[in-house]
């Protein structure tokens, strides 16, 4: 196998690579795949406006990368609006549990991948099969109009034989929590190596403090939203006092 | 500069914002208004959910109610006996409005019932105004002056609970306060408005209260409706966003204080009328939404409860 490499390379570099090839060529004893991605941490500040992750890894030996990147799950409500005296209205809902708040794929090609986290998408309660298609297909198309599903293959890109990289984006309205991160290298279809990395989304500074005290404290954060409110007005109706 | 709201999740150009702050502020110092019935829809055309916009709008009309009544107290223009008894039924009418909030997010039809609210009541109040105005103005082109009665007195007057209410001239029940209060708080919980526009004429053509007295009796009732409608938000939806709510008050307030000097110049059925087609084009703009051909006709909403 190794030869049969040394042999196509050496084609492809018509002679003029030979030792070149020879130094990039992988070590015997080097991981199948190592991994990792530009930060573990996104932190959500005021002036958010998404971000940009770097995923990257080296390969030894042939084979194909997927990358498969999971938000944390939540129970989400797919809502089929019929017309009713002339207006949309919300009639028949399904609701999915476990659905992940953001859901990525990347390969280095279009493939089938049967080894990959699958992507679950149970109802609540059971429903026709037909109806379940529908609603299903309806709330991929949602969140991936929403960026919130990129199950996009063929997206990895490779510097040299070993090196591979790829980006994702991670839109605005990407959920807070722990995101979990799988590489897998795949011959032939079959799972060589895998690895995981965590990635965590968590708000940060003054936009943590507004968040964490409307959920944990909402009745605190209401006081003080009345109060700056109430300021708010007294200051501007002194301010701009008429005489 | 784009500015990330901790609530809403969006991110949104800060001098956006400030400038819809800033405009619906103008609006509301020329005609005299509180402008959440503007605020609120134009915030979810931003793409702020209606949830959001509704409990962060009540946020602010707060701090514009506020700065409002100043002024007409400065005067004496505030009935507080009229006042109190409309806080007693606008608390129990708001408290209702944020239950039946949260019971229509969870059944998914809160959107519905927001736009719907906003399509008749932006429909009925512009046309009036519009229809009234243009009377006004066609009366005043043929120099004909309706004769107006000094004070109406209807049967509603006549209901039990009497009471003396000094600053607005009146001896009437307590019940049609209390009613109107109820109801102008629902509207306030499920439409993020302060309900100075149904208030208003309520107080002037139903009580029989003096206009100017209503206007200040308004403006200190909507302070404890809508801070009363914030607190439930923040307590069963978790949908007040307080840095929204600074951007547009800040924007509110500078707003004002231009509207006000050019409302001052403008004639009374002239600014009317103009008022009127503003929010009769809100309005058709809301309609559109109801009637239009949904892009998907599926929507994807986390499940709300249990």
């Amino acid at each position: 196998m190794k030869g049969q490499r040394h042999n196509r390379r050496a084609a492809a570099w018509a002679g003029l690579g030979v030792a070149l090839g020879t130094l990039i060529t992988v070590p015997a004893y080097a991981e199948p795949l190592t991994a990792d991605l530009s930060s573990n941490l996104i932190s959500i500040t005021s002036s958010f406006t998404g971000a940009d992750l770097i995923l990257f890894g080296t390969r030894s030996g042939k084979g194909d990368v997927v990358v498969v990147i999971r938000g944390p799950a939540s129970a989400q409500v797919v809502r089929h609006k019929t017309r009713i005296n002339g207006i949309w209205v919300n009639s028949a809902g399904l609701t999915f549990i476990n659905v992940p708040g953001f859901y990525a794929v990347a390969a280095n090609r279009a493939l089938h991948f049967v080894g990959a986290p699958e992507l679950r998408l149970d109802t609540a309660a059971p429903a026709a099969t037909e109806d379940r298609r529908l609603f299903r297909e309806a709330l991929i198309r949602n969140l991936r109009r929403q960026r919130l599903f990129q199950p996009f293959l063929g997206n990895i890109t490779f510097l040299g034989d070993t090196l591979f990289r790829t980006n994702v984006e991670i839109p605005v309205n990407a959920p807070v929590g722990g995101y979990d991160v799988d590489f897998f290298l795949l011959r032939d279809g079959k799972l060589i190596a895998q690895q995981s990395a965590a990635l965590f989304i968590n708000k940060a500074g003054f936009e943590r403090t507004i968040f964490d005290l409307a959920n944990n404290r909402p009745a605190v954060y209401g006081l003080i939203a009345i109060l700056l409110a109430l300021m708010g007005g007294w200051i501007a109706a002194t301010v701009f006092r008429r005489t | 500069m784009q500015i990330y709201l901790p609530i809403a999740e969006l991110s949104i150009n800060i001098f956006v914002l400030l400038g819809l702050g800033t405009a619906v502020g103008f609006l509301s110092g020329m005609f005299g208004v509180g402008g959440g019935f503007l605020m609120t829809p134009m915030l979810i055309f931003l793409g702020v959910t209606p949830a959001v916009a509704v409990a962060s709008e009540a946020n602010q009309v707060v701090a514009a109610s506020v700065s409002g009544v100043m002024a007409h107290w400065r005067r004496s223009n505030v009935d507080f006996k009229m006042g109190g008894i409309l806080v007693i039924g606008g608390l129990a009418g708001s408290t209702v409005g944020a239950f039946i909030f949260r019971a229509l997010r969870e059944i998914g039809q809160v959107d519905l019932v927001i736009f719907l609210s906003f399509a008749v009541f932006l429909g009925v109040i512009g046309s009036l105004m519009v229809m009234e105005s243009v009377t006004r103005i066609i009366h005043s082109l043929l120099a004909i002056r309706p004769r107006r009665k000094a004070h109406v007195h209807y049967w509603v007057h006549g209901l039990p609970f009497k009471l003396r209410f000094h600053k607005s001239k009146l001896y009437i029940s307590a019940v049609p306060p209390l009613v109107i209060g109820f109801f102008v708080g629902l509207l306030a919980a499920i439409m993020g408005v302060g309900g100075g526009f149904i208030m208003v004429p309520a107080m002037i053509y139903v009580l029989g209260m003096p206009t100017t007295v209503a206007v200040g009796t308004s403006l200190f009732q909507i302070i404890f409706i809508t801070a009363n409608v914030t607190f439930l938000h923040a307590v069963t939806n978790q949908t007040v966003d307080v840095v929204l709510a600074l951007l547009l008050m800040l924007g509110a307030v500078i707003g004002a204080q231009f509207g006000t000097n050019v409302g001052v110049k403008l004639r009374a059925e002239h600014l009317r009328a103009l008022l009127g087609l503003i929010v009769l084009a809100v309005c058709a703009r809301i309609v559109w939404v109801l009637v239009a051909v949904p892009a998907d006709r599926f929507s994807v909403g986390a499940l709300i409860g249990g």
